[in-house]
């Protein structure tokens, strides 16, 4: 890696002394990664599979990365990272972010960059960091804000962001402005949508995003976010008219009862979505806050006909951190979120197998050993109630889900 | 108040920079934006480089607490995010004072911090305003 590296950087460098350019090499180069192994068990409902019924150790993460700064203003950057998460993620090694980053100006209180390639979405707190263990409150992100369905459309933009902050007595203001797009892979999408899987897949999203930040000047440390991303997305190789109605008349037929999902021609998604964060630090305490509105349009053509539904998905989640010594931290969240906000009960977004759908509240009771520099144990414990961000994979359709279900977890993170 | 006994007893962080940087003083919150890898250049455009040491160390810990105001805890996830998501970098660690003053010396925007008060040449202390 350094030699190509060497390579690179050689003409750059040329114009610098023999001992200016070891040392700059040295440093310009940074190399950083983790490795993190789990357990998890879940008696109640399966969790991203079968296997976690039992106690499973399907569970793993693995990430590196490598930042190159070429001039003061030049950086590159770039992480791969696989996720095993038994049936819900397959471990497949991907390319995370790839980006080149260039700080157009920069003094002691303003600065203004921009970035290209592909960007983590700096969502919320925790979007952009929900696959680095160390930087997760607990062995998962809050559930009811950063919800399954939702992961991989958000997770990044292959495009552009242009970002700056501002320092002024006030405090400090940071800005991020994302456009671009993102691939997707696996049923999620379909999911959220329709309730299940269908016809067609949604194999793209297009982005839009701002996401404005401020530190207020005072002896507290307080920080707020606002983020706005709009998300759309369409579902391509959906059956055509003449496909559908066939379908229609066969089931007709057959006596099976209509569901709608099954003769669609078309679909289009239209989401906005906006997420308050709110974080205050004291002594060995951080508290945190955040609340999510999703405001969606989602078009849709059953056998030629449109429809168009405009549910408001509603989330928020609070959590409390501590700091008991440098070794042991404890973390207590409490979570809700409503697929449908007018519909509390979940009545609407009932599926089949999974009635309690619509809804999710959960409370997190969780700890972390900081064993070393490099090693960490986490332990948690979650009592949920519906079934809203239960983990979505290929045939979580066929399984009966149950309204209440406690998760237990256990995982061990190395990290340099 | 719980780390003021430590501070006490363990002795006082110096803050060291670079002696081509043109400052004389630093104030806490700009220390800690330096820290957090927030504020990239010095008044005179010069590119800041930031050297601290293993997060293990009391050093460290008492440096941030005491200088910087700030929670180590929070200063970590800061470096985290930037390494984790590709939108910056961290300090570079350096393993002891030694090297610490070493790399002041030799790095043309350095800025790091010691304990020892004997034989600064070669660097230059500034005085931290809280």
């Amino acid at each position: 890696m350094k030699t190509i590296i060497q390579k690179m950087a050689l003409p750059l460098l040329l114009s610098i002394s023999v001992n200016a350019y070891a040392l700059e090499l040295n440093e310009s180069v940074q190399l950083h990664g983790f490795v993190s192994q789990g357990y998890m068990y879940s008696p109640d409902n399966v969790f991203a599979g079968d296997s976690a019924k039992d106690g499973s150790f399907d569970f793993r993460e693995f990430g590196l990365n490598a930042s190159w700064e070429v001039t003061p203003k030049l950086r590159f950057a770039g992480q791969v990272l696989s996720r095993t998460m038994d049936e819900a993620s397959d471990g497949s090694l991907k390319v995370d972010f790839l980006l080149a980053d260039y700080l157009a100006y920069s003094d002691e209180t303003s600065t203004l960059g921009v970035r290209v390639g592909r960007i983590k979405n700096a969502l919320g707190l925790y979007n952009s960091t929900r696959d680095i263990p160390s930087n997760r409150p607990g062995i998962t992100v809050p559930n009811a804000i950063y919800f399954d369905s939702f992961r991989d459309p958000v997770l990044a933009t292959d495009g552009i962001n242009l970002y700056g902050s501002h320092i002024t007595e006030l405090g400090s203001f940071g800005f991020n402005a994302y456009a671009g797009s993102r691939d997707l892979e696996g049923p999620t999408m379909e999911n959220y949508l329709f309730g299940q899987d269908v016809e067609g897949e949604v194999k793209d999203v297009d982005l839009k995003m701002l996401q404005l930040s401020f530190k207020p000047e005072s002896e507290h440390d307080l920080n707020f976010g606002l983020s706005l991303i709009q998300v759309n997305a369409k579902l391509s190789g959906a059956q055509s008219f003449t496909e559908a109605g066939t379908k229609y008349g066969m089931d007709l037929m057959a006596g099976k009862p209509f569901e709608y999902q099954n003769y669609l021609t078309g679909a289009e998604l239209d989401s906005l979505l906006a997420l308050v964060s709110a974080q205050y630090g004291y002594q060995d305490w951080l508290f945190t806050a955040e609340y999510l509105n999703i405001f969606s349009e989602v078009s849709y053509e059953v056998l030629g006909i449109k429809e168009t539904n405009r549910p408001v998905t509603e989330a928020f989640s609070l959590q409390a951190e501590w700091f008991a010594t440098p070794q042991i931290h404890g973390l207590l969240r409490y979570e809700e979120l409503y697929l449908i906000n007018n519909d509390r009960d979940g009545s609407t977004a009932a599926r089949p197998n999974d009635t309690y759908h619509g809804y999710g509240k959960g409370l997190t009771l969780g700890a972390k050993w900081l064993i070393d520099e490099n090693w960490t144990l986490r332990g948690e414990m979650s009592v949920n109630e519906g079934t809203a961000w239960v983990p979505v994979y290929e045939g979580i359709e066929d399984v009966v889900l149950k309204q209440h279900w406690n998760t237990y977890g256990l995982q061990l993170t190395y990290q340099f | 108040m719980l780390w003021l006994p430590a501070q006490i007893i363990s002795a006082e962080t110096v803050v060291v920079v670079n002696p081509q940087i043109q400052i004389e003083h630093i104030n806490s919150k700009s220390l800690g934006r330096i820290y957090a890898m927030q504020v990239k250049h010095w008044p005179d455009g010069q590119p800041i480089k930031v050297f601290t040491y293993s997060t293990q160390k009391e050093m460290y810990r008492d440096f941030v607490i005491s200088e910087i105001k700030m929670q180590p805890h929070q200063l970590e996830r800061l470096w985290n995010r930037l390494i984790f998501t590709g939108t910056g970098r961290a300090p570079v660690v350096v393993g002891n004072e030694q090297e610490m003053l070493e790399k002041i010396r030799m790095t043309p925007g350095a800025i790091g911090y010691v304990e020892t008060k004997g034989s600064l040449s070669g660097v230059k202390s500034l005085k931290v305003e809280k």
